[in-house]
């Protein structure tokens, strides 16, 4: 939701430089017919200034504040990072190692949560028996925190790390995935529905060329916020044992006294989500292109 | 024998706390084949209910419709729908919507294609195809979802005020349009409508309905030849019997409800 509202402000930043331009144009209407409907090179930079300058100093000046108020500075953060990238922590584990198994463990509870909520959520979305038996234990599993099942899920994998990891993932990615593919799927069309039964669609036809599609764009986005959470309860988790992870460089490098690791870890986990995120605002866009009503 | 036939036909919807609305009562009549009726009657009467009834997308309480003689039953798929709300699937493209029925019964792609770039000439859609339906007109996806219906050459074709939220001008091209598809495919054509003009315009044989719950009150045999000109003496004769007809059951209706409302005080 955050993203969407990011994303509309700057439609609208952009939406106020054209129409700067087009004020030009009246004012000057000699050249006018030079502005028609290419960008002035002016406008490309006051994208760039807007849409990536901008930002990237603000969350520098975050940074630099934070680091200061831990007493260190950007640069020290900087020789951490390169410690981290050329010699590892203490026990000799490379940075790119504490990605790689953070990525992975999300990715595969990730994708068990999509390949668990999707098909349960249509099953409730589409069949009133279902969501009558489904509807009450959802609701009384959903208010436990993921975090809350820290503790169980060590018991549940006793020699399998990464299994209880996962599973704390997939218990934050599941709920969100669930509700909105079922909000999604409740909300197809009946006159959709009747239209493919008159032209002859079976069941299993109406759910993957009706019910599935239609119901997309809510899908997706339950995907984006379930990864969005499953990937804070994966730092939570990694947190609490294990080896490798950059939830756990961070728990570690802190209680050493490594601010500046710390502060390392802490800009990498964002900087990852923040590209995911951003891959899944892309596919979104292009894959529900049908949904966007007519744009300026 | 009748093409279609609809035979005692009841339903009621229930109702919130005030019991049932009755919707249809007993309602039979015949289309034969390659007939074009037009039914006719008050907003609210019913007209979306039966031929929900009749595309087997709703069970009646009571009464069963017949297709060629036989008894069909809900669910089946024999009868091409061309419903009044906006019905194109958002997602798909003007030939992905068109070709669906094809694509869901298993139709090789090329043969679906060849047949796909027919129908959408016929209806003057070509070169639209690769729209998505917020990309056409009004008019045009009217035109879509007939292609849509059409490619499966139903032997019967319904029609939910398929032309009610046009302008004039689009109605009256789509009217001819309407007309020169039917000879083309020679289907058999039910046509639900609240506008007298065009019923008299389009159809061989017009059904009347009352006030709810619906009944046949009249009915009309059009022998006028085609092409019909709207302001022919014929047309117009036909239009003032039909509004005088529909004036009454108005006044019918509204003193119905003045009786109502007197009772409720
Ligand atoms: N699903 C439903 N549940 C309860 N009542 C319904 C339902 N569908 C229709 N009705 C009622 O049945 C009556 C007939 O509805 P219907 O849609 O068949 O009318 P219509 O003749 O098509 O009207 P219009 O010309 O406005 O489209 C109406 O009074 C309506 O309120
Ligand atoms: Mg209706």
């Amino acid at each position: 939701m955050l993203y969407e509202t990011a994303d509309r402000k700057v439609g609208q930043s952009t939406l106020v430089t054209r129409r700067m331009s087009v004020s030009e144009i009246q004012q000057d209407d000699t050249t006018a017919k030079r502005f028609t409907r290419t960008k002035a090179p002016r406008d490309i930079l006051q994208w760039t200034f807007l849409k990536i300058i901008i930002p990237a100093v603000i969350l520098l000046t975050i940074w630099y504040l934070i680091a200061s108020l831990t007493r260190i500075s950007l640069f020290d953060v900087a020789q951490a990072f390169m410690r981290l990238m050329l010699e590892g922590d203490s026990q000799g584990t490379y940075l790119t190692e504490h990605i790689v198994a953070s990525v992975y463990r999300v990715t595969i509870g990730f994708l068990a949560a999509a390949l668990t909520a999707i098909p349960l959520g249509i099953a409730i979305g589409r069949y009133r028996l279902v969501d009558s038996i489904l509807g009450p234990v959802v609701e009384a599993m959903r208010p436990i925190p993921p975090i809350a099942w820290i503790p169980i899920s060590l018991l549940m994998f006793p020699a399998n790390i990464v299994g209880a990891q996962s599973f704390i993932i997939w218990v934050g990615a599941f709920f969100p995935i669930l509700i909105n593919t079922t909000t999604g799927v409740k909300r197809t069309e009946l006159v959709h529905i009747d239209a493919a039964k008159t032209l002859g669609a079976s069941e299993s036809q109406i759910l993957a060329k009706v019910v599935v599609p239609s119901a997309g764009p809510e899908i997706f986005a339950g995907l984006r916020i379930g990864f969005g959470i499953g990937y804070m309860c994966l730092v939570a988790a990694e947190m609490l044992r294990g080896s490798v992870g950059l939830g756990y460089l961070i728990w570690i490098m802190w209680q050493v006294g490594r601010t500046g690791e710390v502060i390392t870890g802490m800009l990498l986990i964002g900087f990852i989500g923040f590209l995911i995120t951003y891959a899944f605002l892309y596919i979104e866009k292009y894959l529900i292109k049908w949904r966007q009503t007519v744009s300026v | 024998m009748a093409k279609l036939s609809v035979r005692n036909l009841s339903k009621s919807y229930p109702n919130g706390d005030s019991g049932e609305t009755e919707a249809l009562d007993n309602i039979t009549f015949d289309v034969e084949e390659g007939e074009l009726l037009s039914i006719l009657g008050p907003s609210g009467c019913g007209k979306t209910t039966l031929l929900k009834i009749i595309a087997g997308l709703l069970e009646p309480d009571e009464g069963e419709v017949l297709i060629d003689g036989k008894v069909v039953e809900p669910g089946h798929n024999r009868v091409g729908y061309i419903f009044q709300q906006e019905s194109l699937f958002p997602w798909r493209t003007v030939r992905q919507n068109v070709e669906f029925g094809l694509e869901v019964s298993g139709m090789p792609v090329e043969e679906r294609k060849k047949r796909t770039d027919e129908i959408l000439k016929i209806v003057g859609m070509e070169g639209l195809d690769d729209h998505f339906p917020h990309e056409v007109s009004g008019g045009q996806a009217r035109k879509t979802e007939m292609a849509r219906s059409l490619i499966l050459s139903p032997d019967i074709l319904v029609a939910d005020e398929a032309l009610s939220n046009l302008d004039a001008q689009t109605r009256n091209h789509l009217q001819e349009e309407f007309l020169r598809i039917q000879e083309i495919t020679g289907s058999t054509i039910l046509f639900v409508s609240h506008n007298v003009d065009e019923t008299v315009f389009l159809s061989n044989r017009i059904l009347m309905l009352s006030n709810i719950p619906a009944k046949v009150i009249a009915e009309y045999k059009l022998d006028l030849p085609r092409p019909r000109t709207r302001t022919s003496q014929a047309c117009l004769a036909y239009r003032s019997q039909i509004l005088d007809v529909l004036r009454v059951e108005q006044e019918k209706a509204m003193s119905l409800t003045r009786q109502k409302q007197s009772a409720s005080i």
